[in-house]
């Protein structure tokens, strides 16, 4: 390749240009946030009925109000990183994860809590057939979508990217789950949220493959 | 040049830049290619002062173009240009490398595989694919560029080109095929 192949590159690329519609991280991460919240319970809905009572126990309980809030807050968190990850920047890849990963530990450590003092007392009431499989399959469509939108931007790293996205869209049925199935921190984190996490390595297996390829195309 | 001379050049430029980017992002071809043209000589320079002699440095520089013209929309105007665009000339650079040290290393497992009646000054001779290149016709070597060398799909080489992606196939098998002879031609020789 030479210099005269460069002008003859920007001369083409300059005749390919067309308007583009540059990315507002903060108000994608809204709008798949709401959708995806939209999307899940949705599912749910049509799956089966909520635990009887939900509702009530968010009020009259505070600890199982603030770590609801907590777990909505950490999956924000977790869909904005994994979105700033796909606009390339020259930070380092750990301290763009650092947030959002203390966010999802931060979550959990209530459940972890749960066992010492549980936000609710735990029961079998509103107990859901297969909830752990729920939580792994509601997760999937929220993924695919996020990746499909990742895979069009610049991810510097996929493996993170997907992985961030992956536990984002995990975490949203197994939040869900808590009000739609029993109450146990046991149960919570064995079949609610373990499958989301599960669901966050599926994303990154998938952004490996994926958005490698279109690491490795995207400058074409 | 003092520092404080520097800095001033560097802000002047940064400024510059992003104002031409924010332009090309509303589709201005001018501003585009003046920024393009400006950017190619930055990647360069950039190159030159971090990896020295670089046998892949034009390589580099273009597929860092490429790489700054399929992301144009993830810059943000509010944010500052370097940081943006040294990280996709960063990691295109590495991407090139990696796939120069990949074909250096099938070379050379060919070479010591298949070493019989070849000598090295025939072998260098033989994947010489610049001279095989040299001999497709323009639109079967930009073909053959653009998907082979550069990774880009039929589909978007056809958007880029504004032809068919059929042409494009058609372009890159004929390319292809007439390399293919042109190797077993020099093989055999």
């Amino acid at each position: 390749m030479s210099i005269k192949d460069r002008s003859h590159l920007i001369d083409t690329l300059t005749l390919d240009l067309q308007p583009v519609k540059v990315i507002n991280v903060g108000l994608m991460t809204l709008y798949f946030l709401v959708g995806a919240f939209v999307f899940s319970l949705s599912l749910f809905l049509l799956t089966g009925p909520f635990r009887s009572g939900a509702g009530h126990q968010l009020l009259s309980s505070p600890q199982f109000l603030v770590e609801s809030c907590v777990g909505v807050l950490s999956i924000a968190l977790l869909m904005y990183a994994a979105f700033q990850l796909a606009i390339p920047s020259p930070k380092p890849l750990l301290s763009q994860l650092k947030w959002p990963l203390i966010g999802l530990i931060v979550w959990i450590s209530f459940y972890a809590f749960g066992f010492v003092r549980p936000a609710l007392e735990p029961s079998a009431l509103g107990m859901r057939d297969h909830c752990n499989y729920q939580v792994f399959i509601f997760g999937i469509p929220t993924l695919l979508v996020a990746l499909y939108w990742l895979n069009k931007q610049w991810p510097i790293y996929p493996v993170s990217t997907g992985f961030l996205m992956g536990l984002a869209a995990g975490a949203i049925p197994a939040l869900i789950m808590q009000f739609a199935c029993m109450y146990d921190p046991h149960h919570i984190l064995t079949a609610h949220i373990g499958p989301g996490i599960l669901v966050g390595v599926l994303g990154a297996c998938i952004g490996a493959i994926s958005l490698t390829r279109h690491k490795k195309t995207a400058s074409t | 040049m003092s520092s404080s001379e520097q800095l001033a050049s560097r802000e002047k430029d940064e400024q510059r830049w992003s104002a031409l980017m924010k332009q090309s992002q509303a589709g201005n071809v001018a501003a585009y290619n003046q920024l393009l043209s400006e950017i190619g000589s930055v990647i360069e320079a950039y190159l030159r002062v971090h990896f020295g002699q670089l046998t892949m440095l034009e390589e580099c520089v273009q597929e860092s173009l490429l790489a700054l013209h399929h992301a144009r929309h993830t810059y943000d105007p509010k944010r500052a240009f370097r940081p943006w665009f040294f990280t996709l000339v960063h990691h295109k650079t590495i991407d090139v490398l990696r796939r120069c040290e990949t074909a250096n290393r099938v070379i050379s497992d060919y070479a010591e595989f298949d070493h019989t009646g070849i000598s090295d000054v025939d072998l260098d001779r033989v994947i010489d694919g610049e001279r095989l290149m040299k001999q497709l016709s323009e639109e079967q070597r930009q073909a053959v560029e653009l998907t082979k060398y550069l990774g880009m799909t039929t589909i978007e080489v056809s958007n880029l080109l504004g032809v068919r992606e059929s042409t494009v196939k058609a372009r890159l098998r004929r390319g292809l095929h007439h390399i293919k002879k042109q190797w077993q031609e020099a093989l055999h020789q």
